[in-house]
């Protein structure tokens, strides 16, 4: 969306320039236009103002404040501007250490040293607000643009959270209020300091109430509380209509901050109201006074959902564009609303609560179609008149939507019903659903924190990309889960049980034997490419089962752990496999899908991943990517390769590559010359395990156990050297020779592997299946086998028709004394044969002239016939 | 009577009796109930020439399976209602994405609608393989995949589904036993060496390696009657002249002719019939 924006926006200076530095060709200038050529309308971003900046995820632009605007000496214009950081942004480790919610609109005054604040001005989109806040502060109520408006309560370095100082706080602060002179959207806005002290009354009374409960949620903010007491009134609302279907948990993500719009809304009345609903909902309610305030947002999110759920009922459609216009009215005159809003709160106080609250909503509900891009750029102006003719559109159509809410819930809204079941069958963790029905109010906040995470960017977007409502559940949104064993996997009992856990392939050790100076060498290049911020690649070949991808894993978690610890700095880490990818292009989608959870088709992929390589990023990490199985994402014209290979190379990629394949010359016999230069000379290969190494390492893992003779695990050890070198083989011989030791051992004897067991299984691993299966078949097949034999030794070729074999066949029945077989049993003996390769033979429509051919070497049939 | 020998000889000893593959069958129950118990993942092959009783073979471990665990304790009957059978046939799965679709289809993932699984192939094998890697050897259900006609499957493009399915039971992911039954004695020599050394390597043969006097005592036990036959003296009576019949010389002779031909169990259920 933003890039498509992008290419219409037009930038030009704002003013003459301020001041110009002949020496560095640069000149400074204290403003920008963006003119969009297609609405022709004009954006002017001064100094101080607060911007979104493009990033590397089109859903979640940066945000920034603009420090300095200049032109550079190549006439491109340039900003330096004050980075803020979303909670996505930080890693998730250092979440924890905020200790309480953060909405989705809080970001944070960011510290961090490593980020580049130089940056195009072509980056910026658009202004937004962020208005500072003090730690202990609430949020404030009023919202008019919620998707433009942030808040900044705490400062972020790289290694923790700060109060926001006082120079700083004022500088906002400051900057707010020029900005509110300057447009005269912000007017809109009523800053903390001076909220309404009833409002600040009602809060109070909500603290008091939920206090006594539970001590912690005081520490959450209130904006948690509030959330909480809201899951408890859900249930209560649901106890009282039995027939009701919850509302859907995307519902309650959104309402975040149509919460506090509302509860500004109503935040007078509700002291008027408080008696009334004292008595009526006390025994249920402790937090009564609240309970009208959540009700109304809680049903305030659903709104806009409907809209696009019910899109076939017209009515509903045609309420969405009321929503759409309502909207901008709000957003150009708050005030009249407002008061719009309480004289008919105050008309209905009579009726009965639910129909109040549901007017309620439906009021504040209106701005929430500000969300989808559509109603953002249609802005017309709508006169005061109009509004209450809308407000009564609305109200009417309050009572409908709700009535539809509640009756159809589970039809009309598709994806509320669909995952409620889906959170019956698996307890999937994000379901705040199902926690209100325990109404606990430790796990609802928890649950509610945890969604609010990762839905609310993907909710605004999939709407408009979702064509029908219905649509079946994208994978994506879908969590992929086996169902869950009813009965908990039984715990080894024996040594021998024990052992085998640990042989398995699948354990993971902790640390890799025989293979540290390759974990150094890996370790040391991908370590200074970090440091310097810089890209490179390193090819690693070695034939299967010789620890690449453990030990490049292995790397990973290593550098993650130094980058935990603040010695790194953060990257990014992703893994492909060219065997996980049904095609080679698919490469793209997962990149791209890893760094910034878009979904798109591959071609599409290929030109952002390019472009985001290729184009200095502001606020990047570096990344580290993994491609496992290089060889298959060969293509004919091995564009992908080459693109993989060609970023690093880029100036500002920042990308370092990781491929793994199983040939060491696979850059000289499959890739073109461009290929294989700008996948640079930085190799390693992986030797076959030695069989001291195998010995090291399955006695590495048998650390402690006394399950095998030492004997044993050496002739295991030299076996699998001899033959592949392969880690996996060895474990998995191991792994069967304890199950034929457990087997063959009698009542109580030592649980010990000897040299028996192993012989048995390596002898069951690679014994040739032929000589047996050629004892086991049945007299005719025998003696085919024999005449064939015997005809090539006539013929001397090692190929013969089935005629030529029918001759000696006969006579070699004769011989034996046997009725000689018919033509036609000759021929299922051929093509039985054939089936279990013994035998190549042609396709048997040639019949008697088929051609046939041994599998094996002659010798192998003479020994295995001559036996008997 | 006719009844009780035609299903027999149709349903191919699916109720009978196994011959002469004992510890076939111990190894296999052992593996699998490895797997259900211990929730560890392994991958064997099954390989005989036709008419060998692979498939047999199988579906009495997996009777079996069933059975002793109901009987052990009720506590791991939820966990068997549980478990997921997959009979992939590659006579059936001519290429990776219909297999992979089935696969969803009968592991009842959430993108299933009324036996339909939407998505493209990319999006599915993403889908399946993030499904897998979420659960955990202690926690999730194990899973049995059984590959029939597994060389058909090798034939598929890249191995991919194999590759797939052997890297998940060879890394601790959710637990899964891959079992492929085939009649090619070359089977290992066609898969790709990383497939390979990603497959346990190992092999249960089956050979019918019995002589003609078991034969005659197996053509005996499939023409008796059961014990629990409602008639019992037409039971003695019919047994009494089966075990004239399989000592007649005529009979033993098309018999012997028969078993120097083939010994495939089937061409002798044919023969009965």
């Amino acid at each position: 969306m933003n890039t498509r924006q992008q290419s219409k926006l037009i930038y030009s200076w704002y003013g003459k320039p301020m001041t110009s530095d002949r020496k560095l060709r640069t000149s400074q200038y204290k403003g920008i236009l963006i003119t969009s050529e297609s609405s022709k309308t004009e954006t002017c971003i001064q100094l101080g103002d607060f911007i979104l900046v493009e990033g590397v995820n089109a859903d979640q632009p940066y945000v920034a404040q603009l420090m300095h605007l200049y032109e550079d000496g190549a006439q491109h214009k340039r900003a330096v501007v004050q980075w803020f950081c979303r909670l996505e942004e930080i890693p998730q480790n250092k979440r924890r250490l905020l200790k309480r919610e953060i909405p989705a609109q809080e970001v944070f005054f960011e510290q961090v040293l490593g980020y580049d604040t130089d940056i195009a001005a072509e980056t910026i989109i658009k202004t937004v607000l962020v208005l500072p806040l003090h730690l202990g502060e609430e949020l404030p109520i009023i919202t008019l643009n919620k998707e433009q408006t942030f808040y900044v309560r705490q400062s972020w370095d790289g290694k923790c959270f700060k109060v926001l100082s006082p120079d700083t706080f004022s500088k906002l602060e400051e900057a707010n209020k020029r900005r509110g002179v300057i447009t005269n959207s912000s007017k809109a806005f009523t800053p903390p300091d001076i909220l309404t002290p009833v409002k600040k009354e009602t809060e109070s009374v909500a603290r008091s109430a939920t206090k006594p409960k539970n001590a912690d949620i005081e520490i959450e903010s209130k904006h948690s509380t509030s959330k909480s007491s809201l899951a408890k009134e859900r249930h209560s609302q649901r106890v009282a209509n039995n027939d009701i279907k919850t509302p859907t948990a995307r519902k309650k993500l959104e309402l975040t901050s149509p919460t506090r719009s509302k509860a500004k809304l109503l935040g007078c009345e509700v002291l008027g109201l408080l008696d009334d609903d004292c008595d009526a909902i006390a025994p249920l309610e402790p937090s009564a006074p609240k309970r009208k305030v959540q009700f109304t947002g809680e049903i305030l999110a659903s709104p806009p959902k409907i809209p696009c759920s019910n899109a076939k009922s017209k009515p509903t459609s045609e309420t969405a564009e009321h929503h759409q216009r309502c909207s901008d009215t709000t957003r150009l005159s708050p005030y009249t609303k407002v008061k719009d809003f309480s004289e008919k709160d105050r008309n209905l106080d009579e009726e009965d609560n639910i129909l109040l609250s549901l007017v309620g909503y439906q009021k504040p509900s209106s701005q929430m179609p500000v969300l989808t891009p559509r109603s953002r750029r249609a802005c017309a102006q709508k006169t005061s008149a109009l509004i209450a003719e809308q407000i009564s559109l609305l109200k009417s159509h309050g009572k409908l939507a709700a009535e539809e809410d509640f009756s159809s819930g589970s039809d009309s809204s598709y994806s509320s019903s669909s995952e409620e079941e889906e959170d019956d069958d698996d307890d999937v963790p994000c379901t705040p659903e199902k926690k209100p029905k325990s109404s606990k109010i430790f796990s609802t906040p928890k649950s509610a924190r945890k969604s609010a995470v990762h839905t609310p960017a993907k909710t605004p977007k999939k709407t408009p990309l979702q064509g029908t409502p219905r649509t079946p559940r994208t994978p994506r949104n879908a969590t992929p889960e086996i169902p869950r064993r009813a009965q908990a996997a039984q715990e080894p009992a024996s040594v021998l049980e024990e052992a085998r856990l640990r042989l398995h392939v699948s354990a993971i050790p902790e640390s890799l034997p025989c293979r540290e100076e390759e974990f150094q060498d890996i370790y040391n290049f991908v370590e200074s490419k970090l440091i310097d911020g810089t890209g490179g690649c390193m090819y690693i070949s070695g034939v299967p089962g010789t620890g690449k991808t453990a030990t490049v894993h292995e790397v990973i978690r290593c550098l993650q752990q130094a980058a935990e610890n603040e010695e790194l700095p953060p990257f990014q880490f992703v893994e492909i496999n060219g065997m996980k990818l049904t095609d080679p292009h698919q490469a793209y989608v997962q990149i791209l899908e890893f760094l910034t959870g878009q979904k798109v088709t591959a071609a599409h992929a290929a030109v952002l991943l390019a472009k985001l390589f290729s184009t200095p990023g502001p606020k990047r990490k570096t990344t580290v990517l993994i491609v496992d199985e290089l060889d298959l994402l060969w293509t004919r014209k091995q564009n992908v390769m080459y693109n993989l290979f060609d970023w690093p190379t880029q100036k500002h990629s920042k990308l370092i590559i990781l491929a793994i394949a199983n040939t060491m010359d696979l850059p000289e016999r499959i890739m073109m010359n461009r290929v294989a230069s700008r996948l640079g000379l930085t190799r390693m290969s992986f030797q076959p395990y030695t069989y001291k190494q195998l010995q090291q390492i399955i006695s590495s893992r048998l650390k402690g156990l006394k399950a095998f003779e030492e004997d044993a695990v050496q002739l295991v050890s030299r076996k699998v050297a001899a033959l592949s070198g392969d880690a996996r083989r060895c474990l998995d011989i191991c792994r069967r020779a304890t199950e034929i030791c457990e087997l063959a051992r009698p009542q109580r004897a030592p649980d010990i592997v000897r040299m028996a067991h192993v012989t048995e299984a390596i002898d069951e691993m690679f014994s040739s299946p032929y000589v047996s299966a050629i004892r086991n078949a049945s007299l005719h097949e025998q003696i085919f086998l024999k005449a064939i034999l015997a005809e090539f030794r006539r013929a001397g070729v090692e190929e013969a028709t089935v005629q030529q074999i029918y001759h000696h066949y006969v006579a070699l029945c004769r011989v034996e004394g046997l009725q000689s077989p018919t033509v036609s049993e000759i021929m299922a003996i051929c093509s039985r044969l054939g089936a279990c390769r013994l035998l190549l033979v042609e396709a048997s429509n040639k019949y008697l002239h088929m051609r046939v051919r041994l599998n094996l070497s002659q010798d192998d049939v003479m020994y295995a016939l001559r036996e008997e | 009577v006719q009844k009780i020998l035609r299903e027999r000889f149709c349903r191919h000893c699916a109720a009978g009796k196994l011959f002469g593959m004992e510890q076939q069958y111990r190894h296999l129950l052992e593996l699998l109930k490895r797997t259900t118990v211990h929730g560890e993942s392994n991958s064997a092959l099954v390989i005989g020439p036709r008419g060998s009783g692979k498939t047999a073979l199988l579906n009495h471990v997996l009777k079996d399976l069933r059975e002793m665990e109901q009987v052990r304790e009720n506590l791991l009957e939820v966990h068997l209602n549980g478990k997921i059978l997959f009979f992939l046939s590659g006579l059936l799965q001519t290429n990776d994405k219909v297999a992979l679709k089935e696969i969803t289809r009968q592991l009842q993932l959430e993108n299933v609608v009324g036996d339909k699984v939407f998505g493209s192939f990319a999006e599915n094998l993403a889908f399946l393989l993030e499904a897998l890697r979420k659960g955990d050897r202690t926690s999730s259900c194990p899973i049995l995949f059984v590959l029939d006609e597994f060389d058909l499957f090798v034939h598929h493009k890249n191995q991919t589904l194999l590759y797939n399915l052997f890297d998940i039971s060879q890394s601790a992911q959710t637990p899964v036993t891959v079992i492929g039954l085939t009649c090619r004695q070359d089977i290992l020599e066609l898969l790709e060496k990383r497939v390979k050394s990603r497959f346990s390597h190992r092999q249960i043969y089956l050979m019918n390696s019995f002589d003609f006097k078991q034969y005659m005592k197996i053509f005996k036990k499939q023409l008796s009657l059961p014990a629990e036959f409602p008639d019992e003296s037409f039971a003695q009576k019919w047994n009494n002249n089966v075990q004239h019949l399989s000592e007649d010389r005529t009979v033993q002779g098309v018999l012997q002719s028969l078993f120097q031909h083939t010994k495939e169990l089937r061409s002798l259920h044919s023969l009965l019939v």
